[in-house]
């Protein structure tokens, strides 16, 4: 018991992590003089390389699930270089992330369509919601994300995906909320390394790397379930991203610096925070506490 | 003379008329197909929790078919199908985790299946059975020993066969490898299964 927790918490955790803080390091140091201006592209290669390496080395170290992690993880990184380097034309960067998105779905969720979306009216239907979905979520990173610098974008994803790792830990599936958990290691190397140097912005290229590792994990962990998990606290997971939008809106987005950054951070914990809890309530514990 | 030949004739009409159906039927009685009888059938494993007791379960939903030849048992087969999502340990919150990535990922892998590649016989009654086992997405050859327990017509008037089995696997061979130190690696496979004869 005691080795599965150990290797939960260095290989699924601690690894990932440091890998992550010290490639972000590389790429930005913090203690060569920056100013906001200078810096547009920060975390670009770095996050796009080293958030689907971190999940590869946790997939290895902890015996994770799925078994497609290593194949997912490469257009991750693909679809995140492609974003660092290509911003225009637009047109482009959609056609690109419409292709990794599709692609990373069937890989894992294909057995939806073959056996459970029986007509092409549900495949279609399913599909086209899931790729929106995933798109909405890359929108709202990389907006967010080159409107803010600093820790704003990294600290919503940790607590986005601890929040949903134990979600998934509650309805059943330890091993997806372990990889997800990864996910949530990942950003918190990168909200350390943005609070060291508040002039660092998570986008392009990281955040959609990470955002198509953290849809296709939450997908996979959605629809591989025997019986779906809770819909209302899922659908509060859904929208808790976007609520990032909320420090854009009429007064508040004339807040500043930290202030703006604990708004838009606590209403994104807040929301996740409310789905975990309305999980814990409505399943009662742990699924693999019978053990 | 002519009427010696008609009637020699007519005999050998009327043997043809007998014989034929006997000796294709005893062409058939030889290697015979059977359905497998869910009713009649169960799949049940054991699991060490971890190093102290061992916990039982079961698979309701069986299926399948065999072949078997009484004057050739290497003729033999045995295809058998188990729903994984049927998966019974008659705790709730267990077989729900059973069922999700963390053991058989039922949803994206919905059988658990073996199919025989040869038999031998060993004895009387029993038999060495090769063949593939699949879980999830791993196949692996695995050999166990089968004993057949019985024959003869149940209440329906449908003709039977029986056959038992235990085996060990390791589950870790089969991608299901979660949390060895809460549940053991090795499980016990305990497989009786009825067949009813197809017409």
């Amino acid at each position: 018991m005691e080795t599965v927790i150990f290797n939960a918490a260095v290989w699924g955790i601690l690894v990932p992590a440091t890998i992550t803080g010290l490639l972000m390091l590389v790429e930005q140091p913090p203690w060569r003089v920056t100013s906001e201006s200078d810096t547009p592209l920060g975390f670009g290669w770095a996050g796009a390389l080293t958030f689907p390496l971190g999940l590869v080395i946790a997939y290895v170290g902890t015996g994770g699930a799925p078994k497609n992690i290593p194949a997912i993880a490469f257009v991750a990184v693909l679809l995140g270089l492609f974003e660092f380097g290509i911003r225009k034309p637009q047109w482009a960067r959609w056609l690109v992330r419409a292709v990794a998105i599709t692609t990373i779905m069937f890989a894992l969720i294909g057995f939806q369509f073959a056996d459970y979306w029986t007509t092409l009216g549900q495949d279609l239907l399913w599909g086209t919601t899931i790729v929106a979905i995933t798109a909405l979520l890359f929108e709202t990173f990389d907006r967010v994300g080159r409107n803010r610098p600093g820790a704003t974008v990294p600290l919503t994803m940790m607590i986005l995906a601890a929040g949903t790792a134990g979600f998934f830990a509650l309805v059943g599936t330890a091993r997806v909320a372990q990889m997800i958990g990864a996910l949530a290691a990942v950003a918190g190397a990168a909200t350390v390394v943005a609070l060291w140097n508040c002039n660092t912005r998570i986008a392009p290229g990281a955040s959609t790397a990470w955002g198509l590792l953290y849809a296709g994990l939450t997908m996979f962990a959605l629809f591989s379930l025997m019986e779906l998990p809770p819909l209302g606290p899922f659908a509060i997971l859904l929208v808790a991203p976007h609520l990032l939008w909320l420090g854009d809106v009429g007064p508040l987005k004339n807040l500043s610096g930290w202030k703006d950054t604990a708004l838009r951070v606590a209403v994104v914990g807040a929301a996740t925070a409310a789905a975990l809890g309305w999980t814990q309530a409505l399943v009662g514990g742990g699924g693999g506490s019978v053990y | 003379m002519k009427n010696r030949k008609g009637l020699l004739t007519g005999l050998i009409a009327v043997l043809a008329f007998v014989l034929v159906p006997t000796l294709s039927f005893a062409q058939d009685d030889a290697e015979q197909t059977f359905s497998i009888d869910p009713a009649h059938s169960s799949v049940l494993f054991r699991a060490n929790h971890m190093n102290i007791g061992y916990v039982f379960g079961m698979f309701p939903e069986v299926g399948g078919e065999f072949t078997f030849n009484e004057e050739d048992p290497a003729a033999s087969s045995v295809s058998i199908e188990v729903e994984a999502g049927s998966v019974e340990t008659f705790v709730d919150k267990r077989d729900k985790h059973l069922r999700s990535p963390d053991f058989l990922s039922a949803k994206e892998f919905s059988t658990i299946t073996f199919e025989s590649t040869s038999i031998e016989q060993t004895g009387d009654k029993t038999f060495e059975v090769t063949g593939d086992f699949t879980i999830r997405d791993v196949t692996k050859e695995i050999t166990i020993d089968v004993k057949h327990l019985g024959s003869g017509k149940g209440p329906e008037g449908n003709f039977r066969r029986g056959f038992y089995t235990e085996f060990d696997i390791d589950r870790t061979q089969f991608n299901v490898d979660w949390n060895p130190k809460v549940v053991g690696k090795k499980l016990r496979i305990i497989l009786a299964f009825e067949g009813v004869v197809k017409n």
